[in-house]
């Protein structure tokens, strides 16, 4: 709870939901809480790019994840 | 003449809704909804969905032949030949369900659009896919916005699957009393403290429940002083977190009271393909376009049904079989069975607001056969529901019926009574088919080899021959 109150502080939410046609009421601790999930993603993502290209660099190669087969075209890396 | 009736749960999104004509399901587009969509087809977002089934293709239709104020365009969606919910899927399936809503909201933020609901009564296995039939449920994404949705999927999908795989499957069925999901304080305090040990879990159940409990009624709007935003890899990201989290859910579905049923000594060799041969045999004579198999264990005879183009809903009330009936369907890619988890003794109840947005299995029923092998015996011995009450409800079901009676002496019959009193005087062949033959005729009937087991094909008599006595 600190953590989210610390990010709260720091001034960096630009949470909103402007949308005319938005119907649900998304919940302030459900907006709150994806800014610390994605920064606790984010960089999670970040080391985990930072280890393949080192593991590559090793020359070790890494399993693939067989079930993201149906996931192809999808616009993020998985 | 047109006949026009809105549908009981499409009522809340003001960019649209949902209504009946002659028997076919309409959407109507309203105008305030006009640019997102026009972003949604034009975009090239429809397009990709639809090819990838995972939006239910639609055609336009003349909206001024419907003359319904507000309208900006009615469209005619592919029909859904049966509407299910999420608590009468298992746990497979509505990890299906959550899987496929995440594809469709980052496909969609390829597109410049996200969702902006995420309700799992949104998704209905069609052809055996998950595949969304909120046509309405896109917006235009504007950069730094949250996603709005969040919450709803979390409630929906990720709350009951982690109670599922991490306590008991049956809690599956709280959906049945929180219609908007599971509370995420409900499901926090229910999860074991295992389940902190997965991150996706402790992030987007445990640690948003507290969120939501110390935020609740506080305003979050603020611009950023540095500039930072929620921008859309954030979403992304999150979606992927979700989908990690969702995936690395998982129940072992063998356990469970009925699963290794044909496996065991419930049916000799050959009376079981008997027992197929004359299914079959029954159902070339009623040659139904849909069947309900009720008590349908893994779909064994469903199949034979769905396999000659019956569309076939395969109803059991163990989540075990259930799951590996969806499981084997889904691996074959069957596309005209659907099985559901249904209790017979208490199915599916209308729900929701005034009653009217949860249709009661009862209100669904659109099958013109029903299939009961095996089962008479399980609702009349360990439910105590007499057979004239059996018979009316099958009948109020479906035009006709093939039924498989089980004799009292029958090994599987003499195990439901092997721990209480026979109280069940009357249950016997002779007053099974009277007691039947009031509300059908019997067009067939054969014994099973092997056993004493008799296999009916009946046709609801127009009239009772009970009258009104």
């Amino acid at each position: 709870m600190r953590l989210l109150q610390a990010i709260r502080k720091m001034g960096i939410l630009y949470v909103c939901c402007r949308a005319l046609v938005a119907y649900l009421d998304p919940g302030s601790g459900s907006l709150i809480v994806q800014v610390l999930i994605a920064v606790v993603v984010g960089a999670l993502a970040t080391l985990r790019f930072w280890k393949a290209r080192l593991l590559n660099l090793l020359g070790i190669r890494q399993e693939d994840d067989e079930e993201d087969a149906d996931t192809e075209a999808l616009p993020h890396g998985d | 003449m047109s006949n026009y009736e809105n549908v009981g749960g499409s009522f809340r999104d003001p960019s649209g809704f949902t209504f009946v004509r002659d028997g076919t399901v309409h959407r109507q587009v309203n105008a305030v909804y006009r640019e997102h969509y026009n972003h949604l087809m034009e975009s090239g977002l429809y397009a990709e969905l639809t090819k990838r089934r995972l939006l239910v293709p639609h055609s336009e239709v003349d909206a001024s032949a419907h003359r319904i104020p507000g309208a900006f365009k009615i469209l005619l969606p592919q029909q859904a030949p049966f509407i299910s919910y999420p608590y009468e899927w298992c746990f497979s399936q509505l990890k299906d369900a959550a899987l496929a809503t995440l594809d469709i909201l980052k496909r969609s933020l390829k597109y410049g659009m996200i969702l902006k609901d995420s309700s799992a009564y949104n998704i209905q296995f069609l052809a055996g896919k998950p595949t969304l039939i909120d046509t309405l449920s896109f917006e235009i994404y504007e950069e730094g916005a949250a996603w709005v949705a969040y919450n709803q999927f979390c409630q929906h999908f990720l709350a009951p699957l982690a109670l599922m795989s991490h306590k008991d499957v049956r809690l599956g069925q709280l959906l049945r009393v929180h219609l908007d999901g599971i509370p995420l304080d409900l499901a926090a305090s229910l999860l074991p403290k295992q389940s902190y040990r997965k991150l996706g879990i402790t992030m987007h159940i445990h640690l948003h429940a507290r969120a939501r409990s110390r935020y609740a009624g506080q305003p979050v709007v603020k611009v950023s002083k540095s500039g930072k935003r929620l921008g859309k890899k954030a979403i992304l990201d999150i979606a992927d977190s979700l989908r990690a989290a969702v995936r690395g859910l998982r129940w072992d579905h063998q356990r469970t009271s009925w699963a290794g049923y044909y496996a065991g000594d419930s049916y000799q060799d050959a009376g079981f393909e008997d027992k197929r041969k004359l299914v079959s045999d029954y159902l070339d004579i009623a040659a139904p376009k849909c069947v309900w198999d009720l008590g349908a264990n893994t779909g064994v005879f469903s199949r034979i049904a769905s396999e000659r183009g019956a569309f076939t809903v395969s109803m059991d009330s163990d989540p075990g079989v259930v799951e590996e009936n969806y499981l084997k369907m889904k691996a074959r890619d069957e596309q005209d069975l659907l099985p559901l988890l249904i209790d017979l003794s208490n199915p599916s109840a209308a729900a929701g607001w005034a009653n009217e947005e949860r249709d009661s299995l009862g209100e669904r029923r659109n099958a013109d056969c029903i299939l009961a092998l095996a089962l008479i015996h399980h609702i009349a011995m360990s439910n105590n529901v007499p057979l004239r009450r059996i018979a009316q409800f099958f009948a109020q079901l479906a035009p006709w019926l093939i039924i498989e009676f089980v004799p009292k002496h029958d090994k599987k019959a003499r195990a439901l009574l092997i721990s209480r009193q026979d109280i069940f005087e009357d249950y016997s062949q002779e007053t099974f088919e009277a007691i039947f033959g009031e509300t059908y005729e019997v067009a067939r009937r054969d014994k099973l080899r092997d056993s004493d087991r008799l296999l009916y094909l009946m046709r609801r008599r127009t009239t009772s021959k009970r009258g009104n006595t």
